[in-house]
């Protein structure tokens, strides 16, 4: 583990071939940082899923529009921004996919699904596109143990 | 991802390991369990306790997997997941819609019925 901060800055274009990557690089990224593997799946996980989004609801896989990414962490967080360069995202119609309603629907799960793994979500819409900042924390840090 | 087909009985069981995720993995995962389907094996086992990954792409074919079993009158099951893949199911409430069992024969007679 080490103290100095790490900024990772990617640029892919929107082929989901390209999501192991981004997953592997922010997994690495949690290790060094000293998060325990259940924090770091935990990561890994939520950035597969706003990678996702990015590339199929905001660049409707268009392989041409990239997604941009950049992963700063340290001791304390793990902080993740995605970008696109879709129409823009309402986050507030997804609707939950756990309801009776939409329990049986094959998709939808997805931002559900990063608001359960990260410590804060945030959406930023941008001309064009919308940037998604997910950001976890080390909770146990100050109890001496890693998260 | 990788899969392994059983057949016993009527009830097929589909071992599947390594990710069920976004991408060429459920691309694959969906044709595999597909051509179960359509090879009249609407009753079906996963067997996910080699499953490491999953994700909501991986749950999303769960789903449509169990929806298209029973519009051919049969039962997807799934036995044995582990870990966050577990943790996963239950916190999208997929368990309320596919049966979870830890027995792997349990969960082929469940399939069975």
């Amino acid at each position: 583990m080490f103290e100095e901060p790490i900024r990772i800055s990617m640029s892919l274009p929107s082929r989901p071939e390209y999501l192991d990557l981004v997953q592997d690089v922010v997994v690495s990224v949690a290790r060094l940082c000293g998060f325990a593997e259940d924090g770091q799946m935990d990561i890994g996980l939520a950035m597969r899923e706003g990678a996702v989004n990015a590339m199929k609801h905001g660049n409707k896989l268009d392989p041409r529009l990239p997604i941009e990414v950049e992963i700063t962490g340290s001791i304390e967080r793990i902080t993740m921004t995605i970008r696109d360069r879709g129409t823009g995202f309402d986050p507030a119609s997804v609707p939950d996919p756990t309801l009776p309603e939409n329990i049986l629907k094959s998709s939808g799960r997805g931002l559900f699904l990063i608001h359960t793994l990260v410590d804060e979500v945030r959406f930023h819409p941008r001309s064009p596109g919308t940037e998604l900042v997910l950001v976890k924390r080390r909770p146990a840090l100050a109890a001496g143990a890693s998260a | 991802m990788k899969a392994r087909f059983e057949e016993r009985g009527a009830v097929g069981v589909l071992a599947v390991s390594g990710s069920v995720d976004a991408g060429p993995h459920a691309d694959a995962f969906r044709l595999l369990a597909q051509d179960h389907v359509d090879r009249g094996f609407v009753r079906l086992v996963l067997d996910f306790k080699e499953v490491q990954f999953l994700d909501s792409a991986g749950l999303g074919e769960i789903v449509a997997l169990r929806r298209r079993c029973r519009e051919r009158g049969g039962a997807l099951v799934l036995a044995r997941p582990r870990g966050k893949p577990r943790d996963l199911i239950a916190l999208t409430r997929v368990d309320e819609l596919v049966p979870v069992l830890d027995d792997l024969d349990a969960a082929v007679a469940r399939a069975a019925l």
